[in-house]
């Protein structure tokens, strides 16, 4: 419960009044806001492709591997979501003090599960076909 | 670039989120009929933030904004949340 409030204060106070440093040149900070929206914009088709995948894609032939893929793809928009929020946080935090950005794995793991989910599924589907 | 360029860039990108946030809330509105009046506040956060952005960037100000963008991320959570009890549920 303390972590949740400690990342909410974070996000919500990031460029508040009670922020440390000095604000930067806006420039930046509307940079920062547009890659936060652009993560937004990710996070939104993801769950609009899992509503997609629930709605219009017909059943598979391996059991709830609609439904799976359905929760996965929404649970991941999720997830960017959360994270898109705090690193934008983070981001302005290190732009008010002078200190270098926030180097992120997270594109990289979102980049290898997105292709690993897309093997997966291909072998699901062709392979039930093949057989 | 120049500051209004750098205004106009943000602004428009808050207009793409509204429209990609507008075509998930339509695939709620096809997909759980009237249960999909649960999406519409959620819908209305991002529109309502959006609004308030690109009014303040079509004027040569600034304001705090961690506020407004945490309400947008917490507005997409709240879609996939409901989006994939709708998924699970029969």
């Amino acid at each position: 419960m303390r972590f949740v409030i400690g990342a909410l204060r974070r996000w919500f106070d990031a460029d508040g009044p009670q922020a440390e440093g000095t604000a930067p040149d806006y420039r930046f900070s509307l940079a920062n806001e547009r890659t936060f929206l652009a993560w937004i914009r990710t996070a939104l088709a993801l769950v609009g492709g899992g509503l997609a995948v629930a709605g219009f894609l017909p059943p598979l032939r391996i059991p709830h591997l609609r439904e799976v893929l359905s929760v996965a793809l929404m649970l991941l928009g999720a997830a960017i979501a959360v994270r898109a929020i705090d690193h934008w946080a983070r981001a302005e935090r290190a732009m008010r003090l002078g200190r270098p950005l926030p180097a992120s794995r997270f594109p990289g793991v979102l980049a290898v599960a997105v292709a690993l989910g897309a093997l997966l599924l291909l072998v699901a589907t062709v392979l039930p076909v093949l057989r | 670039m120049t500051a209004e360029t750098a205004r106009e860039r943000t602004r428009l990108a808050w207009r793409r989120t509204v429209l990609a946030g507008t075509v998930v809330g339509l695939l709620f509105l096809r997909l759980a009929g009237p249960g999909a009046a649960l999406a519409v506040p959620a819908w209305l956060v991002l529109l309502a933030v959006a609004h308030r952005r690109i009014g303040v960037l079509g004027h040569a100000r600034t304001e705090p904004t961690g506020r407004k963008l945490a309400l947008v991320a917490l507005a997409v959570t709240t879609l996939a949340v409901f989006g994939t009890v709708l998924a699970v549920l029969p």
